[in-house]
């Protein structure tokens, strides 16, 4: 399942969901919104997405950590729009026969995200705005 | 042929619209495409050379040839997570 969504994401519904009798392992990774960044204090994130691409290319991630690690079951959830610090911008999860599988499978889709995945985050400070990862601000 | 462009992040912000609308000629490809949006952002190929370029949704290099009606997405580096 791939969804992204303006609204909180309702964690505890997706974990609900995820849960199925030929696992042992469900494993859950939460992108959390930070209240610093660059030496700074952070007030709110914004996100940007290109919704359609994001989506397939999230798609190809799951197909590919599915088939690789043998997943019973995988959720990317990305939220977009403004959120306030502590929220969740980023919920994964991964449930397998085994631990092994949907750690790696985790780590491995939050790291290809991060890489090829049009999204875009900015940060806002009490004294102005940056684009993550912009040319203009590569950090 | 004509081709719809869409700006995203950093690179909307700074030309103050989502997407712009070209008339290039045949057998362009997104090389061509970048030269022709340098009229709107002067410096733009230089800092294209951070950025990752789709069509249809799918990255494509910068020799990729467009048809009419080919949606082009310029991607800042991005930064989900």
């Amino acid at each position: 399942m791939i969804v992204i969504t303006e609204n909180i994401i309702a964690i505890n519904e997706y974990i609900n969901e995820s849960n199925d009798s030929s696992s042992g392992s469900l494993l859950i990774f939460c992108g959390t919104t930070r209240d610093n960044n660059l030496g700074k204090s952070v007030d709110y994130l914004e996100y940007e997405s290109y919704v359609d691409m994001a989506k397939l290319q999230l798609k190809k991630i799951a197909d590919f950590s599915i088939s690789k690690w043998g997943l019973n079951n995988l959720k990317i959830i990305h939220r977009i729009g403004k959120i306030k610090i502590s929220e969740i911008s980023l919920l994964i999860i991964a449930s397998s026969p085994h631990r092994n599988e949907s750690f790696r499978a985790i780590e491995y889709i939050v790291s290809e995200l991060k890489k090829s995945v049009p999204i875009w985050k900015k940060e806002y400070y009490s004294d102005g705005e940056i684009w993550i990862g912009s040319p203009d601000n590569p950090n | 042929m004509k081709i719809t462009v869409k700006l995203f992040g950093p690179h909307k912000e700074k030309l103050k619209k989502d997407n712009i609308s070209l008339n290039l000629s045949e057998n362009s490809n997104i090389s061509d495409l970048i030269l022709n949006l340098n009229q709107y952002e002067p410096g733009f190929k230089e800092n294209v050379k951070s950025y990752a370029v789709a069509v249809n949704l799918i990255y494509q290099d910068k020799d990729f040839k467009l048809n009419n009606g080919d949606e082009v997405a310029i991607i800042p580096p991005v930064s989900g997570g």
